[in-house]
């Protein structure tokens, strides 16, 4: 309520949209799922760098709802990556894409308690890859 | 190259530096065509451009010009990439009929080393012997080594497999080019583990963008 006792619809902020973080060693896959998406409305912060996306999600990791990673990257793959993510954010929504076949039972093998809300198939349609965000974050304004 | 702590430095001195040659892309595949059969080199790439640059012009001269068989295994992109890139990018090659032939074999290579409990020898030797049946001189592996970090923090694996490879493959129509990111290298080892694999390779190249 308003000083005024008028409901106010509440207009959100710049500091109140939830970000997506994502992460792929190739620059033209940052640049299209980031176009993509925020076409849709949603805040991008791209790296093609997982050690620098880490660091980055390390120092504002309240700022994201949603991480979007590759799984072969040099460096830190996707799998140590998300490891280390959901270390610092259990909580947080997790999707995984890959241009080679993901073997599910593998990945249980290799990251046996952490969940994994989506993987992408790349290459994936539009309509796919924004129906798969939309579920892990129903709306832009959050 | 970085190394992880200042002892590690140290260390690196006090290698001998001989056999580790730092080049761009041309010097790198001039040292990479006069490899003779037998060799079994480390090869540091700074990025997947170069890579392709580097395979697409070796492969061709290895197919067309050393009567060669050539197996390659891709780790950060995938088979079907390295196909297209061979058809298309300045390389021309006819890869349907160099697969065909079976003279050139393309495995992801987190299948070629991980996929059976035997790993990839088996496959190489079993190459080895039909090149000399098809009148071929000999096979060359182009191998991305990246597939031993995909499993997390097992650089030791790394370690002991390049180990169990020998210096040189003496009497064997064999050559080996091990293909390392050079994140991988420099942020994945530590420095005595790059001094380790310098030591078990006959030769070093770093291709400098």
């Amino acid at each position: 309520m308003s000083s005024l006792g008028i409901q106010l619809e509440k207009i959100p902020t710049s500091s109140s949209l939830k970000s997506i973080l994502v992460v792929d060693d190739d620059h033209d896959i940052v640049g299209l799922i980031r176009r993509l998406l925020e076409r849709h409305g949603y805040n991008i912060v791209g790296f093609t760098d997982p050690i620098a996306a880490l660091k980055h999600f390390e120092l504002d990791k309240k700022r994201f709802g949603l991480v979007i990673s590759d799984i072969r990257m040099p460096q830190m793959n996707g799998y140590e990556l998300v490891k280390r993510v959901k270390t610092l954010k259990p909580e947080m929504k997790v999707i995984l894409m890959s241009a080679f076949e993901i073997n599910r039972e593998e990945f249980s093998k290799v990251l046996p308690s952490v969940k994994i809300d989506a993987f992408i198939s790349k290459p994936a349609s539009r309509k796919q890859v924004i129906h798969l965000v939309q579920t892990c974050m129903p709306t832009a304004l959050k | 190259m970085v190394s992880k702590t200042s002892k590690d430095s140290k260390e690196k001195e006090h290698i001998t530096f001989k056999n580790i040659r730092q080049g761009k892309i041309e010097d790198i595949l001039n040292e990479l065509t006069k490899t003779d059969l037998g060799a079994h080199y480390l090869v540091i790439y700074p990025d997947l451009v170069t890579l392709r640059e580097l395979y697409s012009h070796y492969i061709k001269t290895a197919l067309y010009d050393k009567n060669e068989i050539v197996i390659v295994l891709p780790f950060y992109e995938t088979a079907d990439t390295v196909r297209k890139i061979l058809t298309e990018d300045g390389a021309n090659i006819d890869v349907r009929k160099y697969e065909r032939e079976q003279s050139l074999v393309i495995i992801d290579s987190l299948k070629g080393y991980f996929g059976s409990q035997e790993g990839l020898m088996p496959f190489v030797r079993q190459s080895v012997d039909y090149a000399k049946t098809a009148g071929k001189s000999g096979v060359v592996v182009f191998a991305d080594l990246g597939s031993f970090f995909y499993y997390g923090t097992t650089e030791g694996l790394i370690l002991e497999y390049e180990k169990s490879l020998p210096l040189i493959y003496d009497g064997m129509n064999l050559k080996g080019f091990c293909l390392y990111h050079e994140k991988d290298f420099s942020a994945r080892l530590t420095g005595h583990q790059q001094n380790e694999l310098w030591k078990h390779h006959g030769k070093s190249l770093i291709v400098i963008p």
